[in-house]
């Protein structure tokens, strides 16, 4: 397992300009488990769609399609409504309606889809026939909900919604919580702005790892793969460990290089403002101008009254006070001293004559049995040193405790005494003290009242504040300089550093807990690549970044690199792959549910059709419980690619719906 | 505090409370024999006479209470003098005798004690015992002998006992009718004396009798 704090460990040993707590916050991340790459056993597949409208033409649509699990062929002419019905598939599963045709979008009244997850049956049913797109989601069959018709139960509806917005809302969350999907985040730039733009993969974004379009078949996932999100996508259906913590380090990461940025824009704007060797010049004839005024005012201040008699005073004054209260204090320490010795003093005093008394008296009574002591039982304690009641041994101790009584008490006495002294002396001293203050306080106050009667320029004592004004204002702004020259732009530049280490650590960790999976999957597309016919593949190798690369003759080439026939095949390999993955491995998260476009228009040769028809064919016979794929195809080769009661064929000019 | 100061002064203390306030025995009882003279009942009243004679802070604040309660009852002119005497004589500092707080507040063991009064013949010491072995109502009786040693011997001819007696009328003349158990639950009012964790010593409160003494007498003590 990943150990958060052995790496903030050996980071710790390379960065020591941090101490380990800093390290700490600044590689903090909330849920570094996250990501499980342990399959949910959860798959998505379509049971029925039911579309209602009607046409520019007038004509009715009222189409309804069942769907099975496995491989469905829908067959039909080029731009009879495949793609059309599959883009309304999408809109039913993730809210999306960009890219349905905008004709076609009007002819739309209402969409149901019924789906499955795992052994749950749901079904979205979206109402256009209003300004605004309405969207609902049961957790029931179309049967169900038809059969209930307004009495349905408000408990099997998900979500009621009235605006797309909503609805793409919803859907998204309402699949993350059944697949157990997040969104990765990234951040782009802009030439407009200095600040970041906050991006992040949805729904839609992964759901093209189920939906195959013609167009994109030249590449892995996405036509324009803005902030890598392919990448996030096959991040998102392995569920590779520490993912999330990746993204997250890595998005802070270029949150400080953009304030690092600002911060150099900033500073180069400040600097081409503030010229310091400039203000240090002003600053210095500020200064000289202030001691000047200042030189002056004090030659007013001599000539009217003596400054320096005034300064002495204040000092003696001050430390007269200091004196009388440490000679105050002293006095409450010694008289706390005298009240303890006191104290003791009377105790003892007490002891001393109440025990003269009870120690002589005779003992009469047996507190136990209260009968008489006999006299007898007296002689004896007195020849015996015997209690006359325990009989014990008794200590001959009373002339000597007496006497150590006696000492302590006239050593209680005296040190009464000195204490009492000392506190005399102290009463006098801070009486004397007082007289002084008292003193130098009157004469003080003489000279204060004289000063009120010097005429001051007012002018002056204005100049001089604004000046001192001035000075402190001159010296903010080149300490701020010279601070932000320095310190806050190498410390995140530090900080940086220190994100991007955790970042290569982290993705090296992930690789390695991520081996057995990775491998797993290289040797499931290898083998369906081959059963594809691209025999001339001979390994496929999943690269540090995720990137997947196919070995033809000895040189590994990027999906790009392949040829377009090649990738046609390369890409439902891949696919597959990553199902299998979960049918056989139970890692991974994909829905197991494959919608494929007009696989193959022109581009692949009918020999290599057929072979894709056979194992299509193939994959239904060993895989129908277990997966759902749905091929939309113009090409006769592939209509044999499933059981004949899983396709649709149309005919020659005729509409899907 | 070690054991050399405190063995007769605790003895002569717990004695002259159980002289000042006990009851004269009704020569008509039968309940008693002949030379038992005087009476006095619960350990606990002792215990907390025993506080207020060991806290003069306690004591005048008591008396302050007391002042507020009923002024009508009480000279108030007296209880000035009084509390201004325990404060010019600095009794809260040098007089107080540091008292633990137990499960029923201000305690201190005096069993030996009263086995030294009844085997010097100053008291005779009755009690019942539960089915549990425990003792209740313990009776404590002067004997004849006994007032005639603490009235001959001890107030006539031992100086410093006169302090202790002259606080003893004080507190009788005040709280002398009440229980043990009454002077229990004055005593708890006190916050501080509350407060006290068990087997701690219970702390002073000149402070809060300045205060009070302040705002009654307008005047400082």
């Amino acid at each position: 397992m990943f150990s958060f704090s052995n790496m903030i460990s050996d980071i710790y040993k390379e960065y020591n300009t941090f101490s380990k707590s800093e390290i700490e916050d600044l590689l903090f991340i909330d849920d570094i488990d996250k990501d499980s790459p342990i399959s949910q056993n959860n798959r998505l597949r379509i049971n029925k769609l039911i579309i209602k409208g009607e046409k520019n033409t007038g004509e009715i649509i009222e189409f309804s399609k069942d769907f099975y699990s496995g491989v469905n062929v829908i067959f039909a002419e080029n731009g009879k409504g495949k793609s059309s019905l599959f883009k309304i598939i999408k809109f039913g599963l993730t809210g999306d309606k960009e890219s349905i045709k905008k004709d076609v979008l009007k002819w739309l009244n209402e969409v149901s889809l019924e789906f499955n997850i795992g052994e749950t049956t749901y079904t979205t049913y979206i109402d256009l026939s209003g300004k605004r797109t309405q969207g609902v989601l049961y957790r029931k069959s179309i049967n169900e909900i038809l059969a209930a018709g307004e009495n349905i139960e408000r408990i099997s509806i998900i979500f009621e919604t009235k605006t797309d917005k909503d609805f793409k809302e919803f859907m998204q969350e309402f699949i993350y919580n059944q697949f157990s999907y997040y969104s990765l985040k990234w951040t782009s730039g802009n030439k407009d702005t200095i600040d970041l733009i906050e991006n992040q993969t949805s729904w839609k974004t992964y759901y093209k790892s189920i939906y195959l379009e013609s167009k994109d078949y030249n590449v892995l996932f996405l036509n324009s793969d803005f902030g890598s999100q392919g990448k996030k996508i096959l991040e998102m259906l392995l569920g590779l460990r520490l993912t999330y913590a990746i993204n997250y380090l890595t998005q802070k990461k270029d949150h400080l290089a953009n304030s690092q940025n600002k911060q150099d824009y900033l500073m180069k704007q400040n600097n081409d403002q503030i010229n310091v060797e400039e203000l240090i010049e002003e600053l210095e004839s500020i200064e000289e101008d202030i001691s000047k005024l200042q030189e002056d005012k004090k030659k007013t201040f001599r000539k009217s009254l003596d400054i320096e008699k005034y300064n002495s005073l204040s000092n003696d004054l001050k430390t007269v006070n200091d004196e009388l209260q440490k000679a105050i204090n002293e006095k409450e320490e010694l008289e706390k001293q005298l009240n303890q010795t006191n104290r003791r003093l009377i105790r003892l005093e007490e002891e001393r004559e109440f025990g003269a008394f009870f120690s002589n008296l005779e003992i009469k009574m047996c507190p136990r049995c209260e009968h008489t002591i006999q006299s007898n039982k007296k002689e004896v304690e007195k020849s015996d040193h015997k209690c006359m009641l325990c009989e014990h041994e008794l200590e001959d101790a009373s002339p000597e405790q007496k006497e150590i009584i006696d000492i302590k008490i006239n050593e209680l006495k005296k040190e009464a005494e000195t204490l009492a002294t000392a506190i005399e002396l102290l009463i006098g001293r801070i009486d004397d003290k007082q007289q002084i203050s008292e003193q130098y306080l009157i004469e003080i106050q003489k000279i204060e009242s004289n000063i009120e009667t010097v005429d001051f320029l007012n002018d002056d004592i204005d100049t001089l504040s604004n000046l001192i004004q001035q000075k402190v204002e001159i010296e903010y702004q080149i300490k701020m300089n010279s601070f932000a020259n320095k310190d806050d732009s190498q410390n995140l530049d530090e900080k940086i550093k220190v994100l991007e280490h955790a970042i290569k650590y982290l993705n090296s960790h992930r690789l390695e807990l991520s081996k057995e999976i990775l491998k797993s999957l290289e040797e499931l597309i290898l083998s369906q690549i081959n059963k594809f016919g691209l025999t001339n593949v001979t390994d496929v190798v999943i690269s540090k970044n995720l990137d997947i690369q196919f070995l033809q003759n000895g040189e590994l080439n990027k999906f790009s690199e392949l040829t377009e026939g090649e990738q046609l095949r390369a890409k439902i390999a891949f696919y597959l792959g990553l199902m299998l993955l979960d049918i056989n491995y139970g890692m991974g998260r994909h829905p197991r549910l494959l919608i494929i476009d007009s696989p193959g228009k022109e581009e692949v040769i009918s020999k290599d059709l057929i072979s894709l028809a056979s194992i299509f064919k193939e994959i239904e016979e060993s895989y129908s419980d277990k997966l759902q794929i749905i091929i939309g195809t113009a090409l006769e080769e592939l209509v044999d690619a499933s059981a004949s009661q899983k396709v649709l064929k149309r005919g020659n000019e005729e509409f899907v719906f | 505090m070690n054991r050399i100061d405190r063995t007769y002064r605790d003895k002569l203390r717990i004695l002259l409370i159980l002289y000042f306030f006990s009851e004269e025995i009704d020569a008509d009882s039968e309940e008693v024999e002949d030379q038992y003279k005087k009476v006095f009942r619960s350990e606990v009243r002792i215990q907390k006479i025993d506080f207020l004679i060991r806290y003069p802070d306690y004591l005048s604040f008591e008396l302050l209470e007391l002042l507020e309660e009923d002024e009508s009852r009480i000279n108030k002119e007296e209880i000035k003098e009084e509390i201004k005497s325990i404060f010019d004589n600095n009794e809260p500092e040098i007089r107080r005798d540091d008292m633990l707080r137990y499960f029923f507040g201000a305690y201190e063991e005096i069993d030996h004690i009263i086995a030294f009064l009844v085997s010097t013949d100053f008291i005779v010491y009755k009690s019942k015992k539960n089915a549990a072995g425990r003792e209740y109502d313990k009776i404590y009786y002067l004997t004849q002998n006994g007032i005639a040693k603490i009235e001959n011997q001890i107030l006539k001819h031992i100086d410093k006992t006169k302090w202790y007696g002259e606080r003893c009328k004080l507190i009788k003349k005040y709280f002398g009718n009440l229980t043990g158990t009454e002077l229990k639950v004055r005593q708890y009012t006190h916050e501080e004396y509350r407060l006290t964790p068990i087997n701690e010593y219970i702390k002073g409160v000149q402070e809060n009798v300045k205060n009070k003494y302040y705002s009654i007498f307008g005047e400082e003590i």
